[in-house]
C-alpha cells in the first residue's frame, strides 16, 4: 500500500515540476503582438466585457461618486470595502451596468485588474491578456464612453 | 516568489490529497468488481469479442459512445448499486463492508447472504428475463429481432436495458461563496429515440445557469439550447458506431466540471454552446482499445450558433481524433483536434493531448484511490493572425471513504499564451461529493486559484446535482 501511494504521489510531484518548470513567456502581449487590438478601442468593445466578467456580480447601477477617491489609508484599509475592493455603498457592491457606474469607479476597476489581479473572485479565471490590454488602452486613451 | 508560494500550496494539496468530480474516474475504477454495473455474473462466460460490451469505455455507461450525458442501464445500475450511500440495486459485495456508519445496511435491493439476482448467461437466455422489466424511466422495446451486441435484459435488474423511449434529467444547482451567489448552474432534459435496433436519435435540450440569477438563466438568449442533437447508426461489431448530427469533439478526459482549464482554452467548455460542432463521429471500442474520430464543421469562436439550427455553422472546418487503451487498473489516451478556418473566425488550432489514469484500488482493496491526469499542447492564431502557443495540465486524486463518500483534491494550471509573461495560473480544490441516494449528490470544494502576478484568492463552491 506504501508504494502505491508513493507511486502517486511520485507522479502527481513529477507533474508539478513539470509544470512549474514551463515558466510563461517573457513579453507582453503588448510587446508581442500590438496588433492584437486597437490602439483606442471603443465602448462597444470594452463594455462586453465588463457585461460577461464583471456585472454578473456588480448588477445594479449604484454607483459611489459620493465618496472620496481611494487614498493610500483607503487603500490599507480596503478591507472595509466589499470583497472586490470596490467601493461598497451601504454595504452594497456598486453596480457596473452603466457607463457611469463604470467611470465613477474606474480607480479601484484599475487597482484590482492591474494591480491585485483579484477580479474576477475566488478561484474564477482572471481576465485574460487581451481583455486586459483592451480595458487598459481604454483607460489610457480618456475612457471614452457614451456618459462623457 | 510567486512560483515558491505556489509550489508550497501544490505540496499542502498533495499531502491533502483526497478526491474531484469526473466522471471519466468512474469508469477507472470500476473495473475492480464485475458487479457494480451489473448482476452478479456468476458462471458467465466471456462471449467473442465482437459481442463484448463490457469495458472501461464511455459507452459502457452512457447513450453517446463518446461519452457524458444520458446513462444508459448499464450507468443507471452503477448510480444505484454503487455511487451511493444507499443502494437501490444490488451492492457489489466487495462494498458490503464499506458502507457509513450511520447508514449502516439500509440498502433496498442487498440481500448480503448468497441469496444474490443472477442475470442471464448466454445471450440466448436474455429473453427469459424480459418479463422481469420493470422501470419507469424508460418505456418499449425496439422493433427487429434481439441483437447480441446491444444490453441485455436481466443483466441491469428490473432496468429496461434497451428501451424504445427514454427520459432523463440532469440538475445542478451551485452556490459560491465568494460573491455570495447562487444559480441553476445547469439544466439538462435528455431524450432518447431508439425505435429499431442499431438506430437510435438523442435530442438533449440544455440551460446554461447564470451567476446573476434565476431570471437571466430561463430569459437571456440562447439559455435554452440543444446541447446535444444526433442520429446514430450502433449495435455492431466491437461497439462501433456512427453519429451525425451536434456534439462535443471527443478530446482527452470528458469531465463534467466545464470551468476545467483544459477546456476552457481549448473551445471545449462542455457548458457553452460554442463548443458545440455539427459533423458526423466514428468509433469503436472493442475491449481494451478505443477510437473516436470525427469531421465537423463550427460557428465562429465568439459567435453563439443558433439554439436549434444544428446547420448553423461558419466557414472552416475541424478534426477530432481519441484514442488509447483503458485497461482494467490503468489507461492511456492520447487526442488531436485541429480546426481550420479564417482568422476572423477564429484562425486555426491544433491541439494536442496525453492523459492517464491509474486504479491501485483493484488490487489493494484497502487502497480506494484513484489517480488521472491530462496534459495538453497546442498552437492557436490570435486575432492579429500571429501564432503562439498554449498549455494547460489536469490532474486529481480520489479516496472513497465510503460508499457514498468521496474525497477529492484536484490541480489545473494554464499557460493560454506560452510567449506572453505572466498570463498562467494554477488552480487547487480539495473537497467532498456525498450521494445519499441515486440520483442525489452533494458536491462541496475548497477551490484556491494561484494567477501569476496578484494575490491568490479562494472561495467555496458548493453544488447539489440531481440526475436521472
Amino acid at each position: 500500500m506504501e508504494r502505491v501511494v508513493a507511486v502517486c504521489r511520485l507522479l502527481f510531484g513529477l507533474l508539478t515540476l513539470a509544470v512549474a518548470g514551463c515558466g510563461s513567456g517573457d513579453l507582453t502581449l503588448s510587446q508581442a503582438d500590438p496588433d492584437i487590438v486597437a490602439r483606442s478601442p471603443a465602448w462597444e468593445v470594452v463594455y462586453p466585457i465588463f457585461q460577461r466578467e464583471c456585472i454578473p456580480c456588480h448588477t445594479g447601477t449604484e454607483d459611489s461618486s459620493d465618496e472620496p477617491d481611494e487614498d493610500d489609508s483607503a487603500l490599507a484599509a480596503r478591507s472595509a470595502h466589499g470583497p472586490s475592493g470596490l467601493r461598497a455603498v451601504g454595504g452594497v457592491e456598486p453596480g457596473l451596468e452603466s457607463c457611469e457606474a463604470i467611470q465613477d469607479n474606474l480607480d479601484d476597476i484599475f487597482i484590482d485588474i492591474f494591480v491585485d489581479n483579484n477580479m474576477p473572485p475566488g478561484a474564477w479565471p482572471r481576465l485574460t491578456s487581451r481583455e486586459k490590454l483592451i480595458i487598459q488602452r481604454w483607460i489610457d486613451n480618456g475612457a471614452e464612453g457614451p456618459c462623457n | 516568489m510567486q512560483l515558491g508560494r505556489c509550489l508550497m500550496l501544490v505540496a499542502l494539496f498533495a499531502l491533502l490529497a483526497g478526491e474531484a468530480v469526473a466522471t471519466p474516474i468512474y469508469a477507472a475504477r470500476s473495473a475492480r468488481t464485475c458487479d457494480n454495473c451489473h448482476v452478479t455474473p456468476k458462471e458467465w462466460d466471456n462471449p467473442p469479442l465482437a459481442e463484448r460490451k463490457c469495458n472501461m469505455s464511455c459507452q459502457s455507461c452512457h447513450v453517446d459512445p463518446a461519452g457524458g450525458g444520458m446513462r444508459n442501464a448499464s450507468g443507471r445500475y452503477f448510480g444505484r448499486s454503487t455511487l451511493s450511500m444507499i443502494a437501490t440495486s444490488p451492492r457489489p459485495t466487495n462494498d458490503w463492508d464499506r458502507n457509513v456508519s450511520f447508514v449502516g445496511r439500509r440498502d433496498r435491493a442487498t440481500t448480503y447472504n448468497d441469496d444474490l439476482p443472477l442475470g442471464p448467461k448466454t445471450f440466448e437466455e436474455a429473453a427469459a428475463f424480459a418479463d422481469a422489466v420493470n422501470d419507469g424511466w424508460a418505456w418499449g422495446t425496439p422493433l427487429g429481432a434481439p441483437t447480441r451486441y446491444g444490453l441485455l435484459a436481466g443483466r441491469y435488474g428490473t432496468l429496461n436495458p434497451d428501451p424504445v423511449f427514454r427520459v432523463g434529467t440532469d440538475v445542478r444547482f451551485a452556490a459560491l461563496l465568494s460573491g455570495s451567489l447562487a444559480f441553476p448552474m445547469q439544466i439538462d432534459i435528455p431524450v432518447v429515440f431508439h425505435p429499431v435496433h442499431h438506430f437510435t436519435v438523442l435530442a438533449n435540450t440544455g440551460a446554461r445557469g447564470r451567476p446573476s440569477g434565476y431570471s437571466d438563466t430561463f430569459d437571456q438568449d440562447h439559455s435554452f439550447y440543444l446541447r446535444e442533437a444526433f442520429a446514430m447508426v450502433h449495435e455492431a461489431p466491437y461497439q462501433a458506431y456512427v453519429k451525425a448530427g451536434r456534439f462535443v469533439p471527443s478530446f482527452g478526459l470528458r469531465l463534467d466540471d466545464h470551468t476545467a482549464l483544459i477546456r476552457r482554452g481549448f473551445e471545449l467548455d462542455g457548458a457553452l454552446p460554442e463548443s458545440r460542432v455539427s459533423g458526423v463521429e466514428v468509433g469503436a471500442m472493442p475491449n481494451y482499445p478505443f477510437l473516436n474520430a470525427s469531421w465537423f464543421r463550427m460557428a465562429a469562436r465568439q459567435r453563439v450558433p443558433d439554439a436549434w439550427d444544428i446547420t448553423d455553422v461558419d466557414d472552416g472546418w475541424g478534426s477530432a481524433i481519441n484514442a488509447g487503451w483503458r485497461d482494467l487498473s490503468w489507461s492511456v489516451g492520447a487526442s488531436a483536434l485541429i480546426r481550420r478556418r479564417p482568422i476572423p473566425e477564429g484562425g486555426d488550432t491544433s491541439s494536442y493531448g496525453v492523459y492517464g489514469v491509474v486504479n491501485p484500488w483493484r488490487r489493494w482493496r484497502f487502497v480506494p484511490l484513484t489517480y488521472q491526469f491530462e496534459y495538453d499542447y497546442g498552437s492557436f492564431q490570435r486575432s492579429s493572425g500571429a501564432e503562439s502557443q498554449q498549455a494547460a495540465l489536469y490532474q486529481e486524486i480520489q479516496w472513497v471513504a465510503a460508499n457514498g463518500v468521496t474525497l477529492l483534491a484536484a490541480h489545473d494550471w494554464e499557460d493560454p499564451d506560452t510567449e506572453i509573461v505572466d498570463d498562467e495560473a494554477h488552480r487547487l480544490q480539495t473537497g467532498v461529493q456525498v450521494s445519499p441516494i441515486s440520483g442525489v449528490t452533494l458536491d462541496g470544494r475548497f477551490r484556491v486559484l494561484v494567477p501569476a502576478v496578484g494575490s491568490a484568492d479562494s472561495d467555496i463552491f458548493l453544488q447539489l446535482h440531481l440526475w436521472q
